[in-house]
């Protein structure tokens, strides 16, 4: 029984500081509204954790090192624009991406598409 | 405007008149004083009609300016009208085009996505039989941060597709929130992190073999209902993914009316029951490591207090700990030097629940539960190199293990080696053949033999 209180308890503080960082990171979005608008999911609010090694990589380079990893690359001509940012904003839920990883493929996706 | 220029003109005329007379007459006679009092009479008048024209040139100019004025304000006026009313008409064709675009099947926020297959299985001990089975799923985007997965999951009961008869039932409904760059809460029934299995490889278009590695079916969760928190944390050119969660967890099988199925005899974790028999929950994640894009890594662990399910020889249902954890990879990536795709991934589960005394049981008293079980599997496809129809064909292979400990009804050494091709129609669609050699400890085992068409949708 304690060992599931502690753990309670852990899970309960690290959704605090979460919640903190959700916080701070409102103060940045005004910074980053105007790079918001070419963005549809939320934005990256280069927060604490943000850095150069994903800012520098095309759309396309982590969609084909990204994408691969767990099942078949499927053709971004599969689906249109609007169905690419349901499916990267799925993916991202369940397939653990970056928001970073996840706003640079869904851009690409949706250019690619071509619809 | 007339009258004034007349009397001007008759002024000046008189004026005329008069300096004409001047001219003849001599000056210093009375006429002529007459004369000079009516000509600066005249000047005066004159003089003061000429200001008075000013006053009124003044004053048509003034009028003037204010119509203008009006006028060109009235203009700007009816230009700004005219923009708002252009700016209106944009408005409405954009959102009518909007609609007409969300008319669009599946364009909307709104897609169907999941998979679906047939397939053909024979297996020793048990007669071959065809299956077939459709899951759709629906994303549906109510928001950008706000996401619902439902899922759905039909599929053949021997010759019938009868809901009655339990063919079909709901697989995911999973909603969730992404609160910033870094975590998404959700919650509802989510195919379950631990060991990433379920939840990662699940769909038969993304595993390559036809049936999963033993010890899914025995010492792990499948779904969870609860809540979670999830999401990813770059660091450097890496980065970490984590999902935490609580749910209703497993209970245990304490009965003695199924003594001799491994897996569900006495002191087995059960995560599939249709009750829920205690508060205890759940806690439970999974630590996924990104090092670089191709290779995941991850830990996972739950924690839970399952009760005992009501039994007639428990008259007191009692709870034991139970512990599990479990390391898992995954890597796939088209490696240029091996011209094709390499797939590899791994999990390895521990399972250790509390010694226990289950009356009643055939078996050891207390029964102490410490399983564990994994697999390792291979794939490659040689996707790059220009042969046609070789380039479609994949080779697969697996190895799966079990222990369940013991001497009790529960016990289980099983050992399977897969072999699997899968030919792919296209990069969602996959015919596979799988051939599984199965080595039970004391029974022997059952090879079995599958075939399977299925696609992603
Ligand atoms: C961690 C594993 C993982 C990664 C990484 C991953 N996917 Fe998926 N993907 C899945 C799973 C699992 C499904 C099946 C989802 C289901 O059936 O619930 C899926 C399904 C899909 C589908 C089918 C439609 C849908 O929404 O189910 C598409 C398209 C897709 N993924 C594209 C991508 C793209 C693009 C990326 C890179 C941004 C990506 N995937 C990365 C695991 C992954």
């Amino acid at each position: 029984m304690r060992f599931g209180y502690t753990l309670a308890s852990g899970l309960t503080l690290a959704a605090l500081v979460a919640g903190l960082g959700a916080c701070s990171s409102q103060h940045k979005a005004a910074a980053t509204q105007s790079a918001a608008k070419e963005s549809k999911l939320p934005q990256s609010d280069a927060g604490i954790f943000s850095n150069q090694y994903e800012e520098k990589q095309s759309g396309a380079q982590l969609w084909a090192e990204n994408c691969e990893r767990c099942h078949n690359l499927r053709s971004p001509s599969q689906f249109n624009a609007a169905q690419w940012d349901i499916i990267v904003h799925h993916m991202r839920v369940i397939g653990g991406l970056t928001a970073v990883e996840a706003r640079k493929i869904r851009v690409f996706l949706e250019s690619a598409s071509g619809q | 405007m007339k009258p004034l220029v007349t009397r001007v003109l008759a002024t000046a005329a008189m004026l005329a008149a008069a300096g004409t007379a001047l001219a003849a007459d001599n000056a210093s006679s009375p006429s002529y004083q007459q004369l000079q009092h009516n000509y600066s009479t005249l000047q005066k008048q004159m003089m003061q009609m000429q200001k008075q024209m000013a006053a009124m040139q003044k004053q048509v100019a003034s009028q003037q300016k204010e119509i203008a004025a009006s006028k060109s304000s009235k203009e700007s006026v009816d230009e700004k009208a005219t923009e708002q009313s252009i700016e209106d008409l944009y408005n409405q064709i954009n959102k009518q085009s909007q609609k007409i675009s969300q008319m669009e099947p599946g364009s909307t926020n709104f897609l169907i996505v999941g998979d679906a297959n047939v397939t053909f299985t024979n297996q020793r001990g048990t007669p071959s039989q065809f299956s077939a089975d459709v899951s759709p799923i629906i994303d549906w985007q109510l928001d950008k941060r706000l996401l619902l997965i439902a899922g759905f999951d039909f599929f053949t009961q021997g010759n019938s597709g009868d809901f009655s008869s339990g063919a079909g039932d709901v697989s995911i409904i999973d909603l969730s929130y992404i609160l910033n760059d870094y975590m998404t809460v959700g919650g509802g029934m989510f195919p379950s992190p631990f060991a990433a299995y379920n939840n990662y490889f699940g769909p038969p278009w993304i595993e390559p073999m036809v049936d999963a590695p033993e010890v899914y079916s025995y010492l792990t969760p499948s779904n969870e209902v609860g809540g979670y928190i999830s999401g990813a944390v770059p660091v450097g050119p890496t980065h970490f993914n984590y999902n935490f969660y609580a749910s209703n967890g497993p209970d245990i099988i304490s009965s003695d009316q199924n003594p001799n199925g491994p897996g569900s005899a006495p002191g087995a974790l059960n995560f599939g029951d249709t009750n829920n028999y205690n508060n205890g929950k759940a806690i439970g994640g999974r630590l996924g490591f990104v090092p670089i894009p191709s290779l995941e890594v991850g830990y996972s662990f739950e924690y839970s207090e399952p009760v005992t399910q009501p039994s007639t020889a428990i008259a007191t249902p009692f709870h034991v700990n139970a512990f599990l954890q479990a390391v898992d990879f995954n890597y796939g990536k088209v490696v240029k030097a091996l011209d094709g795709l390499v797939r590899a991934r791994g999990a390895w589960i521990f399972s250790s629940t509390d010694g226990a005394v289950y009356p009643g049981t055939v078996g050891p008293d207390p029964f102490n539960g410490h399983s564990n079980g994994g697999f390792v599997e291979l794939y490659y496809q040689p996707t790059l190199i220009d042969v046609p129809y070789l380039k479609n064909l994949g080779y697969a292979f697996r190895y799966d293990r079990v222990d369940i400990p013991g001497n009790n009804p529960g016990a289980l050494h099983e050992q399977r080696y897969s072999f699997g091709l899968n030919y792919w129609l296209y990069s969602d669609a996959v015919i596979k053949g799988e051939y599984e050699f199965d080595n039970v400890e004391n029974t022997g085992g059952n090879n079995a033999f599958f075939l399977q068409f299925a696609v992603g949708i």
